[in-house]
């Protein structure tokens, strides 16, 4: 091999060695099982309208690639109520400020839940700017998502 | 004869040299921006909220657009100040009355301009470039290379109220900025910068 590239390799080499390794496997491994825990909580959540099949819910398995974790499965969570569906989709681990995403589609509009980590905990996103607002996931932001992204 | 004033006391015009250092330096920052936001999610670090929840792709769209639009205000910004240099230029020599072949044919045209337009006269189509390009003056391909990029330059400087020109996508600040080059040098005795208003 030429002698500068395997000198610009060595350097590079040495550049990563002083920071330390990510297991990025590991942390795709925590983002599926938070996507899991939040579709856990909203199945809890909705087990009344579920049990009375006012709302079906459906899992859709899809593949997300990002950098540095490649390629991997996790699933779309679609919910159908009457003749409208809201699709709450996972769109990555590598999260600027967050520990992963999972954006709420419905048909008037969209909304984003960001997991931060080590607690795993699931907030909706209110504003970015000026500046971040999030309120906690719960039972009752659940329900104002809902009101906010379904028709009227 | 007609000639708009000169002494522009607050006037602040740039190099084509001054616009391309300052694009590089944009270029920089938006660069390196982008690198620190990488290097966020990689660490985990805080950002400033505009990016906050941005996927990687949502930011390489994000940064994708910055570029082209600083690339477009630079190009604007070059082809602006090709044609202050070039009018500038233009009066200079009508008013200092040079006998040089490229002043007598701006003279001669001149004349034949309307009051208005001796003030304001056009640049690009039966304007100061078609003067430049009548025989033995400047290289008609230096002035078309030019001309092509004009068509960005109005686009960006108008608005964008009309469809996009084809040609603002075939260019980059590097090539608006050689053909601007181009055009400056080949005009003989080109008066410099700012020397009108010194004199």
């Amino acid at each position: 091999m030429n002698q500068s590239l395997n000198k610009i390799f060595q350097k590079k080499q040495q550049q990563a060695t002083a920071v330390p390794d990510i297991d990025w496997d590991e942390r795709r491994t925590k983002y599926v099982a938070a996507v899991d825990d939040l579709y856990d909580q909203i199945e809890k959540i909705l087990a009344e309208p579920l049990a009375q099949k006012t709302a079906v819910m459906q899992r859709r398995a899809k593949e997300l690639s990002e950098n540095y974790i490649g390629t991997y499965k996790v699933d779309d969570l679609i919910l159908l109520v009457g003749d409208e569906q809201v699709r709450f989709s996972p769109r990555g681990r590598n999260i600027v400020g967050a520990s992963g995403r999972v954006d709420v589609l419905g048909e008037r509009a969209e909304e984003v839940l960001i997991v931060v980590q080590p607690d795993a905990r699931w907030s909706f996103v209110q504003t970015r700017q000026p500046t971040l607002k999030v309120v906690p996931f719960d039972e009752s932001s659940l329900a104002e998502v809902l009101k906010r992204v379904m028709r009227d | 004869m007609p000639i708009p004033r000169v002494e522009y006391e607050t006037a602040e015009q740039q190099t084509l040299d001054e616009i391309r250092d300052w694009y590089r330096g944009m270029l920089e920052a938006l660069l390196e921006q982008r690198r620190s936001l990488l290097r966020a999610i990689r660490d985990g670090c805080g950002v400033a909220s505009r990016f906050a929840t941005m996927t990687e792709n949502e930011l390489d769209r994000y940064f994708d657009s910055q570029k082209r639009e600083l690339e477009r205000l630079t190009m604007l910004n070059l082809v602006a100040c090709t044609e202050a240099r070039i009018t500038d230029d233009y009066f200079h020599r009508v008013r200092k009355k040079l006998k040089d072949k490229l002043s007598s044919a701006y003279r001669k045209w001149h004349r034949n301009l309307s009051a208005k337009k001796q003030l304001r006269p056009d640049f690009d189509e039966a304007g100061i470039l078609a003067v430049l390009k009548s025989p033995n003056l400047v290289n008609n391909n230096i002035v078309g290379q030019f001309r092509e990029c004009l068509q960005g330059r109005h686009w960006v400087g108008h608005g964008r109220r009309w469809d996009k020109p084809i040609a603002i996508e075939r260019f980059d600040p590097d090539d608006v900025y050689d053909r601007c080059n181009a055009l400056l040098r080949a005009i003989p005795a080109l008066m410099p910068p700012g020397a009108e208003t010194s004199t």
